[in-house]
């Protein structure tokens, strides 16, 4: 932390991108719970607002790493809570499956966050985001799958 | 797959036409080198054509969907292990009418890498390929050569599961057993973060993005694929913004992060489905690893989730799996 | 143009040493090397990697002259950057076939309307051949009238004749390359060698194709034929990305506010490529794809170009996952009419 003192200059410091895919019956009503509340989290977190986690395709967080997200959230309801029953038990399986898959092609699957979060957790929401941006700002930025055509 | 086999093979076909059905797909050699493809006879004096010998290598489950779309009566097919199992997950999956459909089941002891083949022997110089117990006897137009089957083998075909169909009208050939065996994709698990990661960025700079892997495969079969869309859902009636708006995960650039991309995602729709036909590896002009990725998939169904691929209820629908232990990365 | 051929006789290895003497004039030197189990075209800086030792590529060299993805203009606000490539390159080791595809891309790309990007490239670059002492089971080119050692599309073509290398020099370009080395005159008998190494070549070809098909395949359009073939095709774009020959492509623009608009190869065998605004698409069936495949190469650009689109080069054959074979297909095509 004595390094951050050190810097006169703020935008020294890494900010790291987050895209959070939120479920619109919990996940995104806690955050929005926890934008009522005042409760302050980090600015990094784009948040999108899913109908449910299960909709959430592998296609759309490659997508997001593709295009220079640093980090990548997927919340839904906790489970047995679904608002359409089953949608997150689809979530829970495609991301344990593609969080194995990227560990072994060589990315950091950490950068990838499976969260159950219900619409009155908006104190929890708020923490686990400050967690994990800070976890991605150890991580550094991601560059191994950006792929931009007209930046090369 | 010796000659014992497509002798009883040719009879059972030419019972089955005088019978209920109305072609079969079989396996048939090419005029100008020894490999082995696929056809359809329809009449008794096209049985001579038939062949069946370690390098009847093609899967004909998509040809199967296909004939049974185009006709209207029953159809056979020869039908290896891998293929059996294709086709029975094809069942499940509603592609195939079980009852349209008589299957030839051949228990295979493993087929033939056409690549290694003609390492050895130069094709228009090779007659006839045959097996007989473990040893492959390649006949030329000057002597007969003997090759023990491990030799020339498909890797893939070392890890198969089923080499005896499971699904099937008939069976030909002495039944074996497979065996799951993950010590290939232990070993790449083994390798570290970096190490893993410019391995696949090396074997995927040489991806031509053909896309032989997935019209080869029998479970690519949607029309509306993510990467690539075969049959965009436009009318005559759409609006331009519409059409030029279409979302597109994936344009035609071509470089390892963009071929990572379409290879993770072609994967990750085929956990709990793939069978392990290994067309895709097969089908690959640039000789990428594809199974790897695939059998790493299958590797984790099983442990993570307990779920051995051959249930009637696919993976993805069944709710009473979710991870019956920490993940084998610890994530 | 053929008359000007002047042949001499270098002692040594030709090729590696071109390679050795172009980089250090600032060319990038394009040449095969072994990659796993087959060769392929690489960009290299040492000469040493150069290994000739096969038949043919797996890829062939179209794609420096013409690249799977080449950026055509980057724009901002309008137009920020038209991306010519007029960097100097030197493709070595290239087989006859495949420089003589090289001239049917010319064709297309410069003949009527001229492609700048294809232009930019082709002045640029310097084509050095090696010819084929020897044929593979899926080399067909003399069935369509070229030689194994043929010399159109190159600036020089090598041939091997042992301990020494005869060389053909074909255009301006070559001369003046030929011109920093030492070379020295042809004998009798390096001629007679030379002529013996073609006759044998040629003669070991097993492959053959008919190649004159315009009145039949006008006639056998509708054919049933077609689907018969059709039946084991995968419709996947193998035959056509590995083609010398197939030029087909697809332009894209990719970014919003700023982005580049580039040209990818396309391929006929694919479902969208002839799928119209009006969500009519002609070729909606496989086998009317790979049958336009075919006409493409023996009849749509004998009428439109004069020249058959095909050198005999057999990648589709090789590399085919299905087995659908050119050679077979044309010639069944041929004794399914007679009969």
């Amino acid at each position: 932390m004595s390094e951050s003192c050190d810097r006169s200059n703020q935008l020294d410091q890494f900010e790291p991108k987050i895209i959070a895919f939120a479920c619109n019956w919990c996940s995104y009503a806690g955050a929005d719970l926890a934008g009522t509340s005042r409760i302050q989290y980090s600015p990094n977190v784009r948040i999108i607002r899913v109908m449910c986690s299960g909709m959430v395709n592998p296609a759309m967080i490659l997508y997001a790493f593709r295009k220079g997200a640093d980090g990548v959230v997927v919340a839904g309801c906790h489970p047995g809570d679904c608002h359409y029953n089953v949608g997150n038990y689809y979530a829970k399986k495609r991301i344990v499956l593609l969080k194995e898959m990227l560990d072994f092609i060589g990315f950091e699957s950490d950068r990838l966050k499976l969260l159950w979060a219900s619409a009155a957790e908006g104190k929890k929401f708020a923490e686990e985001m400050i967690d994990f941006v800070e976890k991605i700002r150890r991580l550094g930025p991601q560059k191994k799958m950006l792929s931009i055509p007209y930046r090369i | 797959m010796d000659e014992n086999t497509l002798k009883k093979l040719k009879e059972k076909c030419r019972e089955m036409l005088k019978e209920d059905v109305e072609v079969i797909i079989v396996y048939t050699r090419k005029e100008s080198e020894p490999k082995e493809i696929l056809t359809v006879i329809e009449s008794p004096d096209e049985i001579e054509k038939i062949t069946l010998s370690p390098l009847s290598a093609n899967n004909p489950a998509k040809h199967l969907i296909h004939e049974l779309k185009n006709r209207s009566g029953k159809i056979g097919v020869v039908a290896k292990g891998c293929d059996s199992r294709a086709i029975k997950q094809l069942i499940n999956e509603g592609k195939i009418d079980r009852e349209r459909v008589h299957i030839i089941g051949i228990s295979c002891p493993g087929i033939i890498d056409y690549r290694k083949l003609i390492t050895k022997f130069k094709p228009s110089e090779v007659k006839k390929v045959t097996l007989s117990g473990d040893t492959v006897l390649v006949q030329t137009v000057n002597d007969e050569q003997r090759i023990p089957l491990d030799k020339l083998i498909y890797e893939n075909c070392l890890y198969c599961t089923h080499p005896t169909p499971q699904e099937y009208d008939s069976l030909l050939g002495e039944v074996r057993e497979g065996r799951r065996d993950f010590s290939d994709i232990e070993e790449l698990e083994k390798m570290s973060q970096e190490e893993r990661w410019n391995y696949w960025i090396g074997e995927l700079e040489k991806c031509i993005r053909c896309f032989a892997c997935r019209n080869a495969c029998p479970f690519c079969y949607c029309t509306e694929c993510l990467v690539d869309p075969t049959d965009l859902a436009i009318s005559p009636m759409s609006p331009a913004e519409e059409k030029a708006s279409y979302p597109r995960f994936l344009g035609k650039t071509v470089n390892a992060q963009d071929n990572l991309f379409y290879h993770l995602l072609r994967v990750i729709h085929h956990a709990g489905r793939c069978v392990g036909c290994g067309e895709c590896e097969r089908a690959c002009p640039m000789d990428i690893p594809l199974r790897k990725l695939e059998r790493k998939l299958e590797k984790e169904v099983i442990e993570v989730f307990g779920y051995i691929p051959d249930g009637d209820v696919p993976f993805l629908a069944r709710l009473d799996i979710l991870p019956e232990k920490e993940t084998t990365s610890g994530r | 143009m053929d008359n000007k051929i002047k042949a001499m006789i270098y002692d040594g290895n030709f090729l590696r040493d071109v390679a050795e003497k172009l980089l250090e004039k600032g060319y990038r030197v394009i040449a095969p090397i072994k990659s796993g189990n087959y060769f392929i075209f690489r960009e290299i800086d040492n000469p040493e990697r150069i290994s000739l030792n096969f038949i043919n590529t797996k890829k062939s060299a179209k794609e420096f002259l013409f690249p799977q993805n080449e950026g055509l203009i980057r724009y901002r606000e309008w137009i920020e950057e038209i991306l010519l490539d007029s960097k100097k390159r030197a493709i070595i080791g290239i087989r006859p076939c495949d420089a003589k595809a090289i001239t049917l891309l010319d064709e297309v790309f410069l003949k009527g309307f001229k492609d700048p990007y294809y232009e930019a490239r082709r002045k640029n670059t310097i084509i050095i051949g090696y010819a084929c002492n020897e044929t593979g089971d899926y080399c067909f080119c003399s069935s369509l009238g070229l030689s194994p050692h043929e010399t159109e599309g190159m600036d020089i073509l090598v041939t091997n004749l042992g301990d020494r290398n005869y060389l053909e020099v074909i255009t301006d370009k070559g001369d003046e390359i030929i011109g920093l080395f030492d070379v020295k005159e042809v004998t009798d008998e390096d001629g007679k060698r030379k002529h013996e190494l073609e006759r044998k070549a040629v003669e070991s070809t097993t492959r053959k194709i008919v190649s004159d098909m315009k009145d039949v395949l006008v006639n056998n359009f509708n054919s049933d034929y077609w689907r018969k073939v059709a039946f084991n095709c995968i419709g996947c774009g193998t035959c056509t990305f590995l083609c010398p020959t197939c030029f087909c492509f697809d332009m894209l623009d990719e970014g919003e506010k700023e982005g580049i608009r580039y040209r990818a190869w396309d391929s006929c065998q694919f479902p969208l490529y002839t799928l119209e605004s009006s969500s009519h698409n002609p070729r909606r069936e496989k086998w009317q794809r790979l049958r336009n495949r075919f006409y493409d190469k023996f009849l749509y650009t004998v009428e439109s170009k004069g020249k058959v689109f095909c050198v005999g080069c057999g990648r589709c054959i090789s590399d085919c996952p299905a087995g659908v074979d050119i050679t077979e297909v044309m010639n069944g095509l041929l004794k399914e009419v007679s009969e």
